[in-house]
C-alpha cells in the first residue's frame, strides 16, 4: 500500500467523522476547528480529489441550493479500501509510537 | 434598491479558468456558501476579502493540479507539414540568438577553462562585428525576437468562455527544433541576467 500523507490521513478521518454530511467546506471547517490552523477550500479539495481517484473515497452530488449560487454539494464517503487504508495507517502509527518517547513519564 | 450580494465576479472567473471540471461546481458552491455565511456574520467587506484570499491561495495549487491531471494540458501530435516551422524560421532564430551566443558561450568557457576566447574572438571577427556583439540592445533585442518566434511556434494559449464555464487551454506543439531554440534563448537570457546581477549588484552589497 502506498503510504498516504498526513494531510490525506486527516482528511480521511474528517470524512469519516462527518459522514454522511462530509463535503469540502465542512471537512475544511472541521479540520480548522480540531487543529486550530487555517484550512483553505483549495487545500481541502485537491487531497479529496486525489483520494477519490485512488479509490479511498467515493462521492455523490447533492441538490443545488440558492445559497450556493445554484450549485450542488459533493458529498464524500469512505470506501472499503479507504477504511482498510486507515486501519493499516493506524497500525503503522501505533508501531512507530510504541518505540517513541514516553511523554507520560516525568 | 440594493443589489443582491454576490462573490467577486473576477475571482470566480479566475477560479473557473483553472478548476478541474468535475470539481468546479462543488468548489465554487462551497466558497459561495461560506461567503454568504461570513457576509451575514461579519459584513460584506470581510466576506469579499475572504473570497479573494481563498482565490489567491487556491489559484497556484489548482493550476498545478489541473496540469498534473491533464485538465489544462493538451499535447498535440506534430501538426500537418504546412504548419511546421519552415527551416528559414529556425535559421532566423539562430541569427537573432547569435549576439547572445557569442557573448555567453566564450564567457562561460573563459570561466571554466581560462581560455581567453572573448579576446581571440574579438581579433577574429574584427572591430565592426565586435562592437555589434558588445551592444546590449542588439543582444537583448535578438533574445527577445528569438523567444517570441519560438514561443509562438510551440505554444497555443486559448481562452474559451462557454457561459457555463471558462477554460484555459495550453496547447504545446511538439516541435523539437523550436523547443531547443526556446530553451537556448531562456538559458542565454538567464546567463546574462545572472552575469549582470553578479557584476552590478553584488559588489554594492
Amino acid at each position: 500500500m502506498k503510504v498516504i500523507s498526513r494531510t490525506e490521513e486527516m482528511i480521511l478521518l474528517a470524512v469519516h467523522a462527518l459522514a454522511p454530511q462530509a463535503y469540502g467546506l465542512a471537512v475544511g471547517l472541521h479540520l480548522k476547528k480540531l487543529t486550530g490552523k487555517p484550512w483553505s477550500v483549495g487545500a481541502t479539495y485537491i487531497p479529496l480529489d486525489r483520494l477519490e481517484k485512488a479509490g479511498l473515497l467515493a462521492s455523490s452530488e447533492g441538490n443545488p441550493t440558492a445559497q450556493r449560487g445554484g450549485r450542488s454539494k459533493r458529498f464524500y464517503r469512505l470506501t472499503s479500501k479507504g477504511l482498510k487504508a486507515l486501519a493499516e495507517l493506524r497500525k503503522m502509527n501505533e508501531a512507530l509510537w510504541a518505540a517513541g518517547p514516553d511523554f507520560g513519564a516525568s | 434598491m440594493n443589489r443582491p450580494l454576490s462573490p467577486p465576479a473576477l475571482a470566480q472567473k479566475l477560479l473557473q479558468a483553472v478548476l478541474p471540471q468535475p470539481l468546479a461546481d462543488a468548489f465554487l458552491g462551497d466558497l459561495e456558501e461560506h461567503f454568504h455565511q461570513l457576509a451575514a456574520q461579519r459584513g460584506a467587506a470581510h466576506a469579499k476579502r475572504w473570497y479573494w484570499q481563498e482565490t489567491l491561495l487556491a489559484l497556484p495549487r489548482l493550476t498545478l493540479y489541473s496540469f498534473e491531471i491533464g485538465e489544462l494540458r493538451r499535447l498535440s501530435v506534430t501538426g500537418p507539414t504546412s504548419a511546421r516551422q519552415p527551416i528559414w524560421g529556425t535559421a532566423l532564430s539562430l541569427l537573432f540568438l547569435l549576439p547572445a551566443l557569442l557573448i555567453v558561450i566564450p564567457g562561460l568557457l573563459f570561466n571554466l577553462t581560462g581560455a581567453d576566447l572573448p579576446t581571440q574572438l574579438g581579433n577574429l571577427v574584427g572591430p565592426i562585428l565586435k562592437s555589434w556583439i558588445d551592444n546590449p540592445w542588439i543582444i537583448l533585442g535578438g533574445l527577445f525576437v528569438a523567444l517570441t518566434i519560438n514561443t509562438i511556434a510551440v505554444a497555443n494559449v486559448r481562452f474559451e468562455d462557454t457561459g457555463e464555464s471558462v477554460r484555459l487551454t495550453f496547447e504545446i506543439k511538439k516541435r523539437p527544433a523550436n523547443l531547443v531554440l526556446l530553451a537556448l534563448a531562456i538559458f542565454l537570457g538567464l546567463s546574462i541576467l545572472v552575469y549582470l546581477i553578479a557584476e552590478n549588484l553584488l559588489p554594492l552589497l
